[in-house]
C-alpha cells in the first residue's frame, strides 16, 4: 500500500509543477487597478536596481552590467517582437518570472505569485507613454513568428556556419566567443558600453538557449543594442541555419565546478606550449571568477567570468595550463576612440608559501599580514614574475631559484587566452612553495581584462580551491580486493568439494 | 499447493522493507536517511528475517535447498559457472570501491555562527556587544516616519554594497554568489540566520567582516568585506534595519535588559 504511494506522490508533484510552469499562457488584462497594485510590489522588489521612477537608475544601477532596464525609454531587449517594436506583455512577464540568466536579474516566480507578477508588468508599462499611445492608435503588436525548428541537415548547418561568418563574425567572432573586431567598440543606444554574447556559454544566454530561442534572438534582434533583426537581410530559412550552427557551438549547461584540480603525472616530453595536445591529458576544472568587491577600489563589473585549469607534473616540474575567454587581447594594437582604455590583460596564480598543515590557510584575497602568499603573474607583453603578497594591495617582487625558473607562455586565439605556467616543483629556499605530490595545496586565481579597464586590485578573482598532484596509486589499494576475491573463490571450491563428497556418500 | 520458495520469500521480504523505508522517508516524509544509518537498519532487518526463516530445521533446510542445488545439480551447470565467476569479481570490485584513493576535497569544519566576543573595537571605539542596541530600533514605536526613512536609507546601502552576493531577494543568491560559494553568502530569508540573532551580532559581523571572524569561523575563507572600511556606523545600523524590515523577521532581544534602560 505504502509503496504504491511513492509513484502517486511523484505524479501529483509532476502535475503541480506542470501547472505552475505554464503561467505565461494565461494572458491577463492589464487594468489600471492592476498597475496600482503592482506599484507596491515594484517599490519593494524592483526599485533597488530599476529605480523608483523606472529609469533604470536605482542605487545599484551604476555597479551593474548590463545596466538595469530603463522602463521609461521602453527599449526592451527581449520582447518577442521584431527589433525596435514594443514588447509583448507575455515577454515582460517571462523576464520577471524567469529572470535573465547571466545578468543580475533573478527570476521572481519563487517569491511572487503569478497575479503579483502581472500586477508588476502592468505597473512597469505605465512608466512609458509608448504603450498608451499604441493603444490610443488602436494598434496591436505583431509577435515575431517563430514556428517550429525545421529539420536541419549537415549541409544546412555547414551553410549556417558560412552565413554566421558572413553576418555575425564581426561582433561574435570566428569561434563565437564574442571577440569579433567590432566587439571592443559597441554601445547601447542609451550610451553605456556593451559586449556581444559569448555564444559558447549557453548558460549566459539571457533569453534562453534552445534552438528556438537562438532563432528568435537572431531573427528579431535586440532592441536598443547593435544586434539588428536579421530578417531584413536574410530569409527565415537562412536564420534557422545560423541557429542550427550556433546550436553546434553552444554548451548549454554551466560545467560543474570541482573543488580539487587534480594534477596528472606525465612521462616523456613535457607540453611544449599552451596549445600542445599533452595539456588535454589532465582533466579540466572550471573555476568561477567574480568581481573583487572586498578591498581597495572595488570592481563590480568584470568581463571575465571563469577560468579552466589543468595541471600536469613530472619528476621536476609542474605545468599549469589555464584557459579563459576574453573578448579582446589587450593592450589593443589600435585602441578604439570610443573606449580609449587600453591596459594589458593579465593573469595570476596564487599559492601559499608553505603547504598548510591544518585547516588554517592564508587570507584568500592576496594573503594576510602574517600569512603571505606567492603569486605567479603573467602580463600580456611583459615578463612573468613571482610576487610575494601580504594583502591584495601589498604585493612585491620576489626573487629565488624557483621564481627565476618560472615561465609562462601564452597565446590568444579567437577570444580565448591559453597560458602555460611552468615552474620547478621545488621551491629551493625560504619563502617559496615546494609543491609536493599527494598534498592538498590551496590555489586561487585572478584575471584582468585590460580592455575593460581592469588593473591592480580591480580584477576578477576566485576563492581558494585545491591543487592535488595525484600520487602514483599504492599497491595496497589492490591488495585487499585481491584477498577478498581469492577468499570467495576459495570458499566456492570448498563448497563444491564438500557437496561432491556428500553426494558420493549418499550414493 | 503452490508456495513461494523460502529463498525468494526471504530476499523479497528484505527488498520490500528496504523499498518501504525509501518510500516513506524519501518520498512521503522528504527526510532522506543517510546511507550509513540505512545500512545499519538493513543489517538488523536482514538478521531478523533470517532468524524467522531459520526458526526450525525444516524451514532452514528449505531456505538453503536452492543454494545447495546450485552447487551440485548437474542441470544448473551453466548458472553455477556464471555465479562462481561473478562472485569473486564482485567481491574484488566492492572492496576496491572502499580502498581506492578518493580525490575529494578535504573536509573542513567551519562554525557558521561563531560565538561573538563580549566587545569589539571598530570605528576607533570599543562597543560592548552585550548591551549594544540599534539606535533606530526604538523609533519604530516613537517616530514611525523617521524609522521608515532609516529603512529606506538602509535599502540604498544594501543595493549599493550587499546585493551582489546576498541577492535582490536577500536569499544569498546574488550574481556573485556563484563565485563566492564557499562559504555561501548568508540567506537572510532563512529562519536560521538573522531571525535567530541579535542586532549587535549583525553589527559585529558587518563591521569587521570575514577577517574579523574568530579562527573557528575560518576568517581566511570568507569574502565578506570589512565594512567599517566602506560604511559609517550609522549606515550599518540602517542596513541592519532594512534586513529585518524586508524579510519581516524581528531581531532577537535580551529581555531582562529591556526594563532597565
Amino acid at each position: 500500500m505504502m509503496l504504491s504511494n511513492a509513484p502517486l506522490a511523484q505524479a501529483l508533484m509532476a502535475l503541480f509543477i506542470l501547472a505552475a510552469a505554464s503561467p505565461a499562457s494565461a494572458q491577463q488584462a492589464l487594468t489600471p487597478e492592476r498597475a496600482a497594485k503592482g506599484k507596491a510590489v515594484y517599490e519593494k522588489r524592483c526599485a533597488g536596481c530599476h529605480g523608483l521612477t523606472g529609469q533604470g537608475d536605482g542605487p545599484a544601477a551604476d555597479r551593474l552590467r548590463p545596466r538595469p532596464r530603463d522602463f521609461k525609454t521602453a527599449f526592451y531587449k527581449f520582447g518577442d517582437t521584431v527589433f525596435g517594436k514594443l514588447p509583448l506583455d507575455a515577454a515582460i512577464f517571462r523576464a520577471v518570472a524567469e529572470g535573465l540568466p547571466g545578468s543580475s536579474m533573478p527570476g521572481w516566480k519563487d517569491v511572487l505569485r503569478e497575479e503579483e507578477i502581472w500586477d508588476v508588468v502592468a505597473y512597469i508599462k505605465e512608466f512609458s507613454r509608448k504603450f498608451a499611445r499604441l493603444k490610443e492608435r488602436g494598434e496591436k503588436l505583431e509577435p515575431l513568428e517563430i514556428g517550429t525548428a525545421p529539420k536541419l541537415t549537415e549541409t544546412d548547418v555547414q551553410e549556417g556556419k558560412e552565413l554566421f561568418l558572413k553576418n555575425c563574425e564581426k561582433c561574435h567572432g570566428k569561434a563565437g566567443r564574442g571577440s569579433g573586431p567590432s566587439a571592443v567598440a559597441l554601445k547601447h543606444d542609451l550610451g553605456d558600453r556593451i559586449w556581444p554574447r559569448n555564444l559558447t556559454k549557453g548558460w549566459t544566454y539571457r533569453n534562453g538557449n534552445s534552438i528556438e530561442n537562438i532563432y528568435r534572438t537572431a531573427a528579431g534582434g535586440i532592441t536598443g543594442t547593435p544586434m539588428p533583426s536579421h530578417l531584413e537581410s536574410l530569409q527565415p530559412a537562412q536564420v534557422w541555419k545560423i541557429a542550427g550552427y550556433v546550436d553546434t557551438i553552444v554548451q548549454r549547461e554551466r560545467p560543474k565546478t570541482s573543488e580539487v584540480i587534480i594534477g596528472k603525472p606525465i612521462e616523456g616530453a613535457p607540453p611544449a606550449g599552451p596549445d600542445d595536445a599533452r595539456g588535454a591529458e589532465a582533466a579540466a576544472t572550471l573555476i568561477p571568477l567574480v568581481g573583487q568587491i572586498i578591498e581597495g577600489e572595488r570592481w563590480f563589473t568584470p568581463t571575465l567570468d571563469s577560468v579552466q585549469v589543468r595541471a600536469l607534473y613530472d619528476s621536476k616540474m609542474i605545468y599549469l595550463l589555464v584557459e579563459w575567454d576574453d573578448p579582446s587581447a589587450s593592450p589593443l594594437a589600435e585602441p578604439n576612440d570610443k573606449f580609449p582604455v587600453n591596459e594589458p590583460d593579465a593573469f595570476a596564480v596564487q599559492l601559499p608559501v608553505t603547504i598548510p598543515a591544518g585547516m588554517e590557510k592564508p587570507y584568500f584575497l592576496g594573503g594576510g599580514q602574517n600569512s603571505p602568499v606567492i603569486l605567479w603573474k603573467w602580463t600580456n607583453g611583459g615578463a612573468v614574475e613571482t610576487l610575494s603578497s601580504t594583502g591584495i594591495l601589498k604585493a612585491e617582487p620576489f626573487a629565488g631559484p624557483a621564481a627565476s625558473a618560472l615561465s609562462a607562455n601564452a597565446t590568444y586565439v579567437d577570444g580565448q587566452w591559453r597560458a602555460l605556467f611552468t615552474r620547478p616543483l621545488a621551491g629551493g629556499g625560504d619563502g617559496d612553495l615546494t609543491i609536493e605530490t599527494g598534498k592538498y595545496i590551496p590555489i586561487a586565481f585572478s584575471a584582468w581584462d585590460g580592455n575593460n579597464g581592469e588593473k591592480a586590485e580591480q580584477r576578477a578573482i576566485s576563492i581558494w580551491y585545491w591543487l592535488l598532484l595525484e600520487p602514483p596509486t599504492p599497491l595496497t589499494v589492490y591488495l585487499w580486493p585481491a584477498i577478498i576475491g581469492l577468499l570467495i573463490a576459495g570458499g566456492e571450491l570448498w563448497l563444491v568439494r564438500k557437496t561432491n563428497q556428500h553426494a558420493h556418500k549418499k550414493e | 499447493m503452490k508456495r513461494i520458495p523460502k529463498l525468494a520469500l526471504t530476499v523479497g521480504l528484505i527488498a520490500a522493507v528496504y523499498g518501504l523505508f525509501v518510500a516513506v522517508f524519501t518520498y512521503i516524509l522528504h527526510l532522506p536517511v543517510p546511507a550509513s544509518v540505512m545500512k545499519m537498519y538493513m543489517f538488523f532487518v536482514t538478521v531478523v528475517v533470517l532468524l524467522v526463516m531459520t526458526s526450525n530445521e525444516d524451514s532452514a533446510r528449505e531456505l538453503v535447498a536452492p543454494l545447495e542445488a546450485l552447487v551440485y545439480q548437474p542441470r544448473l551447470r551453466r548458472l553455477r559457472a556464471a555465479v562462481f565467476i561473478v562472485a569473486p569479481l564482485a567481491g574484488f570490485g566492492l572492496t576496491y570501491n572502499v580502498t581506492r584513493p578518493t580525490l575529494d576535497a578535504p573536509l573542513e569544519l567551519r562554525t557558521v555562527h561563531p560565538a561573538p566576543p563580549n566587545s569589539v573595537k571598530v570605528f576607533g571605539k570599543t562597543y560592548n556587544l552585550l548591551t549594544l542596541e540599534n539606535p533606530y530600533r526604538a523609533k519604530e514605536k516613537s517616530d514611525l516616519e523617521a524609522f521608515r526613512q532609516a529603512v529606506e536609507e538602509g535599502k540604498t546601502v544594501y543595493f549599493q554594497n550587499c546585493h551582489y552576493c546576498h541577492g535582490d531577494k536577500l536569499d544569498g543568491k546574488g550574481h556573485f554568489s556563484g563565485g563566492f560559494n564557499n562559504p555561501l553568502p548568508a540567506n537572510f530569508t532563512d529562519v536560521g540566520t538573522i531571525a535567530q540573532l541579535q542586532e549587535s551580532f549583525l553589527f559585529w559581523r558587518i563591521a569587521t567582516g570575514g577577517p574579523g571572524l574568530p579562527n573557528e569561523g575560518a576568517p581566511w575563507a570568507s569574502p565578506m568585506p570589512v565594512w567599517s572600511n566602506y560604511l559609517t556606523e550609522d549606515e550599518i545600523w540602517k542596513v541592519i534595519l532594512f534586513l529585518y524590515d524586508y524579510t519581516g523577521y524581528a531581531p532577537r532581544v535580551m529581555k531582562e535588559e529591556k526594563g532597565h534602560s
